[in-house]
């Protein structure tokens, strides 16, 4: 399929298409206008008080140290605050925008990877209903559907074999979310295979520099915004597990908690640089599947260890599971299991059960998801024994 | 003499087109009897009426009308039999009426009266019945939810589930009552849209075999995810899983595993208490929709 004609083949729809895409289009704008009236604390404790001192402050407030998150996430709560409309709507609306091209960039993953307009325009219909996706920005006035868009953007330009371009939006990602740094080991083996060179990396930091020079000329101390992201980890230090279903929650999240958090930190570090190691040994085919895979085993591996992780740091997961499953029908059960999981971990949270157990203890969710590891690793680990994935190794033994 | 009987229990009767042996007659009668003799000992839990009397009559026609559908589905005779027979002491069946007195059985058979009549060929009126049944099942639950409001003293229901362990029992289910009430009925719409437009797009035909997979999906999703499911809202897939066994028997735990689901929620509700969790059999459910589904997608691709 050339460019020509996947572009022009992602286009042509017929009546039903249009009647499907229009009618799960209402239905997904529907959800959300109904969910949109929820206050949640993270609304009342952070994005309101930030953006009524950004009203009385101006640019001004960028210089303060009241604020936790990148400044490029504050610079669009400065727009917000300067819109002549109620700042919730507005927040809400931006980011219940965003869904809408999330579906469809995951509309355009589906053809680009599948060449099925049925999956295409299904995947565009089932992102809208997907509960992690509008309880995350709709209801609970969150904002990681803007770095889900760029890593989405990220995958899309991957399969399309621009890796400069692909490297550019997970830099556009991390300017937004630590989180992006999940699937980051990935990265460097697609460096290793040949995929991406060196210099593409230079967006991350490119762009993050890039992001706060305006909250530096502002007047906020270079390091501080350099140090954000550190600064943002000595945070919420109150469980070693934040109501994600990690190793945390099987061993206790209330006990160590300073040991652990810094062990623990130390461990998932070890345990990527073994993977890196082994995965480095030789060379593979790169397919999308392969590419799909393996973000998908970091992004399940990471917070699975990492301590003090939130009930929304499965949403990364949630997305590459669905494209996982796009790509291979029989792993369908990745993002119905998956999702379930991290929507229980929303509720968890959204339904104020505090420090109560779920109907499904976290500990048990937390051995679902190693299920999920494991099995996704099976994957990876059948794709690197099988010879015909296998290129020239890296390095000869001496005979 | 022994032979004699041996020969005389599974020699052939013909009476008109149809053709039965002793043990048949046997069964049918003694089947019948058992199933009055399991209900009486309950009837008088609750109140017995015009509708509970009308109701059982309706189940015994009910387990015919089955047993004609797997008649038709399967071809063959003793699956047919067994199917009138099972469905005549089927717990959740008989509890439903003659102890509980709610006689889902009304719209119950609305559904399989259409679906027959759709496999036979008769589309409209097949559909036509079905939706006849819905409405009824809506308008009944509806009033159970406004009757549940009305003993419990509040304006607005506290849980997103009567009694049905279905996905509100895995997320906290007295949470954003009256926000989630609307969306998972949208979010229910949106997956039966995406179903209706796969199966249109790959131009799937609908046979008997597809006619029936669809039938138990949708009977184990709609519950699933709709709100204010009451306890005995998995009747229809009661007996669809049932049928479902008959058509495919290694799927022998399809109906076994349902049943008992249905049954502990009849409990938990009469009861008033649960032996096992009630998540433990939203999970159950859960393993049930995928099976079914996965066997829905086998067929309608194949």
């Amino acid at each position: 399929m050339n460019k020509k004609t996947e572009k022009h083949g992602f286009l042509k729809f017929d009546r039903a298409d249009l009647l499907y895409l229009a009618a799960l289009t209402v239905i997904g704008l529907a959800i959300r206008l109904i969910l949109r009236v929820v206050t949640t604390d993270d609304w009342a404790m952070y994005w309101d008080p930030w953006i009524s001192d950004l009203k009385e402050m101006g640019f001004s407030y960028l210089a303060t140290d009241r604020y936790d998150y990148t400044p490029t996430f504050v610079y669009i709560l400065w727009v917000i605050s300067k819109l002549p409309i109620n700042p919730m709507t507005a927040y809400k609306g931006l980011h219940i925008a965003l869904d809408f091209v999330a579906a469809v960039i995951m509309g355009k993953i589906a053809w680009k990877v599948t060449g099925s307009r049925l999956k295409s325009i299904t995947a565009y219909g089932l992102m809208l209903l997907v509960p992690t996706i509008w309880a995350n920005s709709a209801l609970w006035a969150q904002c990681d559907i803007i770095f889900m868009t760029f890593l989405l953007l990220c995958f899309y330009y991957f399969f399309e074999d621009r890796p400069c371009l692909a490297m550019f939006f997970f830099g556009m990602a991390f300017v937004f979310k630590l989180q992006s740094l999940f699937i980051f080991p990935f990265l460097v083996i697609l460096w290793v295979n040949k995929k991406v060179q060196l210099k593409a990396f230079l967006w991350i930091p490119a762009l993050y520099f890039l992001s706060i020079v305006p909250a530096w000329i502002a007047g906020r101390p270079l390091m501080e915004l350099i140090n954000i992201y550190m600064a943002q980890g000595a945070q919420d230090v109150w469980s070693l597990s934040i109501k994600w279903p990690n190793i945390y929650q099987i061993i206790g999240n209330q006990f160590f908690l300073l040991e652990y958090a810094s062990s623990g930190t130390w461990l998932i570090l070890g345990i990527l640089m073994i993977l890196m190691y082994a995965m480095a040994q030789k060379r593979y085919r790169i397919t999308n599947e392969f590419i799909v895979q393996m973000a998908l085993f970091f992004a399940i591996l990471t917070p699975w260890f990492l301590p003090h992780m939130h009930e929304r740091y499965g949403c990364v997961a949630d997305i590459l599971a669905i494209i996982y499953a796009l790509m291979n029908v029989k792993k369908f059960y990745f993002p119905l299991v998956h999702i379930l999981l991290s929507f229980n971990s929303y509720m968890a949270y959204l339904g104020q059960l505090r420090f109560n157990e779920p109907s499904i203890y976290y500990g048990v969710w937390a051995f679902v998801e190693l299920g999920l590891l494991v099995l996704v690793g099976l994957d990876i680990w059948k794709y690197m024994k099988n010879p015909e994935n296998q290129l020239a190794p890296v390095k000869k033994e001496a005979a | 003499m022994d032979d004699f009987l041996r020969d005389f229990i599974i020699k052939k009767w013909k009476i008109g087109s149809l053709s039965f042996t002793f043990l048949d007659a046997l069964l049918a009668v003694c089947i019948t009897g058992t199933g009055i003799f399991l209900r009486l000992p309950v009837m008088s839990y609750t109140e017995t009426g015009v509708e509970k009397i009308g109701a059982i009559v309706l189940e015994y026609l009910l387990a015919v009308l089955c047993g004609a559908i797997v008649h038709r589905c399967t071809g063959s005779r003793n699956r047919a039999f067994l199917t009138y027979a099972i469905l005549v002491i089927y717990p959740t069946v008989a509890a439903n009426g003659a102890l509980w007195n709610v006689n889902a059985v009304y719209y119950v058979i609305l559904f399989f009266v259409g679906f027959y009549l759709y496999i036979r060929g008769f589309r409209f009126l097949g559909a036509l019945s079905g939706l006849a049944g819905a409405v009824i099942a809506v308008c009944r639950m509806r009033q159970g939810w406004l009757d549940a409001s009305v003993s419990m003293n509040v304006d607005y229901p506290q849980t997103l589930t009567f009694g049905w362990p279905n996905f509100y029992e895995i997320i906290p289910k007295g949470a954003f009552v009256n926000l989630f009430d609307k969306v998972f009925i949208l979010f229910l719409l949106g997956l039966l849209f995406t179903l209706a437009y796969c199966f249109v797009k790959k131009k799937v035909q609908i046979t008997p075999d597809l006619a029936l997979r669809l039938f138990l999906f949708l009977a184990v999703l709609i519950p699933y995810f709709a709100p204010y499911m009451p306890a005995w809202a998995g009747y229809t897939a009661d007996i669809a899983a049932l049928l479902y066994f008959m058509r495919w028997k290694e799927r022998f735990y399809i109906p076994m595993l349902h049943l008992i689901v249905s049954y502990s929620a009849y409990a938990n509700v009469i009861n008033g208490e649960t032996k096992l969790p009630m998540v433990l059999y939203s999970v159950i459910l859960l393993g049930i929709l995928v099976n079914v589904g996965v066997d829905l997608y086998k067929e309608a691709d194949s």
